[in-house]
């Protein structure tokens, strides 16, 4: 049978991409953020006026391209998880390195807009939403970090499958690279609700 | 429907993904005439609906054991809606 038949297949009963541990991980991090997403707010609660002054000081424009870069960094991880699966090893390793792009392009804007506000005298100091802003961005950047180590041990794990040309896997190899692969879409997801709120929300 | 071992799949929803994300940017950019307000309850609900396309897409919820998906599901929708309120009442009770 052609691979593409093989795997296209659905599963016949509900499974649990990666191994449990990550979603004990997700979901932690899920309830942790959320407490942060409010505290954001209720600090806008506080002083709305500081709150969306300290707003337009941000760059719109590089929080739209960091969220870019984030969800087509997530399309690429899906797809080269798809690739996995199908046993086509060297095209899912392109994918990961395109993700592995996009999530750096993400860092670097992301750390030039840091230097530029600091320079323009906003600091953690400053105010409760520069405060909230660099606390939380900062958490988020070491997730992106975190993330970015695991993509590429994926990335070095998928490109020996590829050179050994073999194609045997196990459930376990499997599993662990898609529990990397959530935990990305994890750095993804918490940056969608960060940039609404720091960027978006008036 | 797509079906869901296809590669277009990830590409429409990362698509529509995009297309929130403008439309968000567009909501709070003054060319549509929506008071501050409700422009802020759209991007935040419209935030928590690409959250839950990551989750259910990406992250594969929709395959998962129901009881996941549920948990998850059930989040995005509390914390959207405690969000919401949380920036609509806030000033009011703090």
């Amino acid at each position: 049978m052609p691979p593409d038949e093989l795997t296209n297949k659905l599963p016949a009963r509900k499974r649990l991409p990666g191994e449990e541990g990550i979603w004990i991980i997700v979901l932690t991090d899920l309830m942790v953020f959320t407490l942060f997403f409010g505290m954001v707010l209720y600090y806008r609660a506080l002083s709305p006026e500081i709150f969306s002054d300290s707003r337009a000081v941000l760059t719109r424009a590089l929080g739209i391209a960091n969220t870019l870069l984030l969800l087509t960094s997530s399309l690429f991880v899906a797809l080269a998880i798809q690739k996995i699966r199908e046993s086509r090893f060297r095209m899912a390793s392109h994918l990961l390195a395109c993700a592995i792009g996009c999530g750096v392009g993400f860092g670097a804007i992301k750390v030039t807009e840091w230097a530029d506000k600091v320079a323009g005298g906003h600091t953690i100091s400053s105010n409760d939403f520069f405060m909230m802003y660099f606390v939380l961005t900062g958490i988020h950047f070491l997730h992106l970090l975190i993330g970015l180590i695991v993509l590429s041990a994926i990335f070095a794990a998928v490109l020996g499958r590829a050179r050994s040309g073999s194609l045997n896997t196990s459930d376990r190899w499997l599993s662990t690279i898609e529990g990397g692969g959530v935990f990305w879409h994890l750095v993804d997801l918490l940056w969608i609700v960060l940039f609404a709120l720091f960027y978006l929300v008036p | 429907m797509l079906d869901l071992g296809s590669t277009r799949r990830p590409i429409v929803i990362w698509a529509v993904l995009v297309a929130a994300t403008v439309t968000s940017f567009e909501l709070v950019g003054g060319h549509l005439s929506v008071t501050p307000q409700l422009a802020a309850s759209f991007v935040i609900s419209i935030a928590f609906v690409k959250v839950r396309f990551v989750g259910l897409e990406f992250m594969e919820l929709r395959d998962a054991p129901i009881f996941l998906r549920t948990l998850f599901e059930a989040w995005v929708v509390l914390a959207a809606v405690a969000l919401v309120a949380l920036y609509r009442f806030g000033p009011d009770l703090f």
